[in-house]
């Protein structure tokens, strides 16, 4: 048996890493700065001497042409070069004994000096470990061969890496570029970062966050966002992780957003930019806010680009949402008018939030909206309101929204997102009547007529039924306002759920006929559909009084089609062609007059 | 108009009752109009949201119109490649729902099936995602069939209406798990608990299945790891990433509670009692009911205060509810359920899980 090993085509690795791994060319100065913090940590371990505060990345650029990335970290011995920069995969953070990375580096997989491939021919290292007194030049090429030599020089501790610009990648290497790129991912990277251009040298990197070890005001953060976000907000504040240390800011949006929308954040892992989304970081309701976090403790994905899913995960996760939910507790108890404009601005993340969280539903239920026979109330006035709430959904509110209105009688619509739950969680925590409308109710707006009124009207009630039989439908007189309206029809849920049946049987390829009909069965059963007729019309009573007469029969047809119209029903059994053929009766009869 | 209504639709949560609300107008304006697209698209939209979200009702009742309205507009040459995929994957949506339903009788169910079969041979897709729709149907009508459907499923290859690996193996943990395999279940489902696979409802709905599983066995005395079973039902039982809690979780999560963790049992209860009543999905208020049956069964008085909206179906303003009355009406809908599932399955599995967790109860 030989044995043999597997062979690595490095120029199609590269090619499978920057077209597949990394999101842009761009990495590769994400890539020199993580290596170059890690060698600063490495330094700091190993090094009882080196002050941390003096750790450095200098950038000298040379425009257009080439970049030298220095760090004055813990270099690389010979061996260190062979096993580290030469074999793909073996990270020089994982500890030899245990092969263990620990938490403080921010590389982890060993393959992100690769990266400088995708902008340069050559990658020339240039070393002195601190273990060592021989300083060193590597030279790696994309075909997979490299070179070590031992300089004569003494360098000074640390790492070099000199990149020239490969064609078409030259405007990698602008001072604008690298100074927005060193920006961009290491803002936060707590060692100095000096860019020096020729015309500039000098530190681009903040000293220290708004919030590392002091409360900053609410203007020291909104101006930090808008640097950093490029945007204005409605307000911002820091957050903070379980044991109480801030872990970053978050800024609320002053527009509305769609409960869907994924927002854009600043992740930052060790201070090194991991992530523009990091939506994952946040709960699912908080879309309403941007934020900047640096974690320490959660495992990036090989392309270092998000975060994955484990239970470290879900914690932050869960610190992040305890945070903003205590700031927006803050908010509403010492800034009323500021918390009031943004239940306005972001109603329908709140009410989802005052759906799931106790104290926020009491937080927010006296500014929640409900749209009513009396226009938009709040939750305020349901509480103050001393009547019982009357409830229902789309279709019922339609059909009954008029007779409510006219008789100046309270109707809550909830077929909007989470209304008809936040109704009821008031109810529960207030102690409301709340009640869907069903038929009881109705009879309840729909007044009994008078034993003599009810007796005039027998005979028109049944030439009504008989009318309507063939469209499943009662008939009975009842008074109401507006006396405008004839005749006011009602369909209880079981009612519309036939009716939809029915309608989808008929538009629909015989094969589900079957299943149709046993759901229309049943519904059948608890079925109901009735047409008020209104004491109070004069039509009404004109019919009344004239008796069973084929211009009434066609008239109760006609009343029947055109009350479903009013109430935004769908018309079934070609009721419209009927209602035109009762019309087309009624004008022949009166032209025959 | 309808574009200015899809932008309405999608600033709205995915299952939303509003979303739901409009997209039912929307279908009504459309097939007003008349046009193709609208009533095609939007009812494929009204589908999705009711299999992921809701109950399937709507799934049921939307998708013969979408078929139809297809067939017609095929029949003039007017639909592509990707109207007929959009058709398939509503199709598929809607025959997982049939299981749940006991008003689609075992041969319609068939029909739909092969129906399904004979379409996926017409546009040219493989046969696996009709064996597994073939094993979810069978799961408690007839174990030979849901056999073969997953010998043959695990020889075909994915195409591109099978292009989901997380809900291949969450429907085999599944097979495992009704075949009493746990361990085999547990092996299967280790990259979607280890979330290396996962997908829009997947492994929260794998957490559903297990616990349910750990509850039977709980039921029947064997030992479970309590742990375990804890995470796994957290696992689902909270509002998830990106949306609200599968809602055909709800029942599982009830029983769960009830079995191990009163308090929360109670405010699971108090939380989904109205979606309960709301529901039509007899599978789910099948567990549900099991649930609610449970946990009152487990109070010692003959009385029991609970804080409730006025619209609870006892509702008193003292807030104290007869238990006798209230798991006499649990008990008397999960029975009604589990004996019209299990006529129409042609099996005892409803009404054995019943009296597994609830014994017998009488008027």
């Amino acid at each position: 048996m030989d044995e043999y090993r597997f062979q690595v085509n490095l120029g199609g690795m590269i090619e499978i890493l920057s077209d597949h791994l990394y999101s842009s060319p761009d990495v590769y100065v994400r890539e020199l700065l993580q290596n170059g913090v890690d060698a600063i940590v490495g330094r700091k371990n190993a090094d009882e001497e080196f002050d941390e505060k003096n750790g450095r990345l200098t950038l000298k650029i040379e425009e257009g042409k080439a970049l030298t990335f220095t760090d004055n970290g813990l270099g690389l011995s010979k061996e260190e070069i062979h096993q580290f920069l030469a074999i793909i995969g073996e990270s020089s953070k994982r500890d030899l004994e245990t092969g263990r990375i620990q938490e403080e580096y921010i590389g982890r997989f060993g393959i992100g000096l690769l990266s400088c491939f995708m902008v340069s021919n050559r990658i020339v290292v240039r070393t002195h470990s601190y273990h060592d007194a021989q300083s060193l030049e590597w030279i790696g090429n994309p075909d997979g061969t490299y070179t070590i030599t031992e300089l004569g020089e003494d360098l000074p501790v640390g790492t070099s890496i000199y990149l020239e610009a490969k064609k078409n990648c030259e405007d990698y290497f602008t001072s604008e570029k690298i100074r927005e790129l060193v920006m961009h991912y290491g803002a936060l990277l707590p060692y100095e970062i000096v860019l020096d251009d020729g015309s500039f040298k000098g530190r681009i990197n903040p000293v220290k966050m708004p919030w590392d070890n002091r409360n900053p005001s609410a203007e020291e953060l909104m101006q930090f966002g808008r640097v950093m976000l490029h945007g204005e907000f409605l307000d911002a504040f820091v957050l903070k992780d379980a044991a109480g240390n801030p872990i970053g800011a978050a800024y609320i949006l002053n527009h509305t957003v769609a409960a869907s929308t994924k927002q854009n954040h600043l992740i930052y892992l060790k201070h090194m930019l991991l992530t523009e989304r990091g939506d994952e970081l946040l709960p699912d309701w908080a879309v309403f806010v941007r934020c900047i976090i640096n974690v320490n403790n959660l495992r990036p994905t090989a392309s270092r680009e998000e975060f994955y899913e484990d239970e470290a995960l879900e914690e932050t996760r869960a610190q992040i949402g305890n945070s903003i939910i205590d700031h927006l507790k803050m908010m509403a108890k010492t800034s009323g008018d500021q918390f009031r404009y943004f239940m306005q601005v972001h109603s329908l993340v709140m009410r989802s939030m005052a759906m799931d969280n106790e104290e926020l539903f009491l937080l927010f239920a006296d500014y929640l909206d409900f749209v009513t026979t009396r226009g938009m109330m709040t939750g305020l006035d349901l509480r103050m309101s001393k009547e019982e709430l009357l409830y229902a959904d789309d279709d019922e509110y339609k059909q009954l929204s008029q007779i409510f209105t006219a008789q100046g009688r309270l109707l809550i619509n909830t077929s909007y997102v989470y209304t008809l739950g936040l109704l009821m969680r008031l109810s529960e925590v207030y102690h409301l009547t709340i009640r869907q409308v069903e038929l009881e109710n109705v009879d309840e707006i729909l007044l009994d007529v008078s034993a003599e009124q009810a007796e005039q009207s027998v005979d028109f009630l049944a030439m009504a039924s008989k009318e309507l039989k063939d469209f499943d439908c009662n008939a009975e007189m009842r008074k109401f306002m507006p006396a405008n309206l004839p005749a006011f029809f009602y369909l209880n849920q079981e009612a519309m759920f036939l009716n939809e049946i029915r309608e989808a049987k008929k538009n629909s390829d015989t094969l589900f006929g079957g299943m149709f009909d046993n759901f229309a069965a049943e519904a059948e059963e608890l079925a109901s559909a009735t047409l008020f007729f209104n004491w109070n019309n004069p039509l009404v009573q004109q019919m009344v009084r004239t008796g069973n007469t084929a211009r009434n029969r066609d008239l109760i047809t006609i009343l029947y089609v055109q009350t479903l119209l009013i109430g935004g029903f769908r018309l079934a059994n070609n009721e419209l062609g009927v209602m035109n053929e009762k019309l087309m009766n009624v004008l022949l009869e009166e032209g025959d007059e | 108009m309808f574009s200015e209504y899809a932008d309405q639709i999608k600033k709205l949560p995915e299952g939303s009752e509003a979303r739901m609300a409009l997209l039912r107008t929307v279908i009504k304006k459309a097939d007003e109009d008349g046009s193709f697209y609208p009533r095609f698209y939007f009812r494929k939209a009204l589908v999705h949201d009711s299999v992921f979200y809701d109950d399937y009702m709507d799934a049921l009742r939307e998708f013969p119109t979408m078929l139809q309205l297809f067939d017609e507009e095929a029949a003039k040459g007017g639909t592509d490649g990707e109207d007929t995929g959009e058709l398939m994957w509503a199709f598929k949506w809607m025959l997982s729902g049939c299981e749940h339903y006991y008003q689609v009788t075992r041969a319609q169910f068939e029909g739909f099936l092969e129906e399904y079969k004979k379409r996926c041979i017409q546009y040219g897709y493989n046969l696996r995602t009709y064996y597994t729709e073939s094993m979810k149907l069978y799961r408690h009508v007839d174990r030979m069939m849901e056999d073969k459907a997953y010998y043959e499923y695990k020889k075909t290859w994915r195409d591109s209406l099978s292009d989901c690996v997380a809900c291949d193996r969450d429907s085999e943990v599944k097979y495992f798990l009704m075949h009493g395999d746990l361990e085999k279940a547990l092996e299967v489902a280790e990259p979607l608990l280890a979330r290396r696979l996962t997908c829009g409802e997947v492994p929260e709905v794998t957490y559903q299945a297990l616990t349910q599983y750990a509850c039977e066995e709980m039921a029947k005395g064997n030992p479970v790891d309590e742990e375990e079973v804890k995470k796994w039902c957290e696992c689902f039982a909270h509002p998830l990433r990106y949306r609200n809690i599968a809602i055909e979780g709800f029942g599982i999560a009830m029983i769960y509670y009830a079995m191990t963790n009163p308090s929360k049992a109670l405010t699971w209860y108090k939380r989904y009692w109205t979606t309960f009543e709301s529901m039509r999905n007899p599978t789910y208020k099948f567990y549900f009911a099991i649930g609610a049956v449970l946990f009152f069964q487990k109070r010692s008085k003959e009385t029991y205060k609970m804080q409730l909206a006025s619209n609870f179906p006892f509702y008193n303003e003292e807030n104290v509810y007869n238990v006798k009355q209230l798991i006499q009406y649990y008990y008397d809908f999960a029975k009604d359920y589990a004996t019209k599932l299990d006529a129409r399955n042609g099996t005892s599995d409803f009404v054995d899980e019943l009296n597994l967790f609830c014994g017998t109860i009488e008027a």
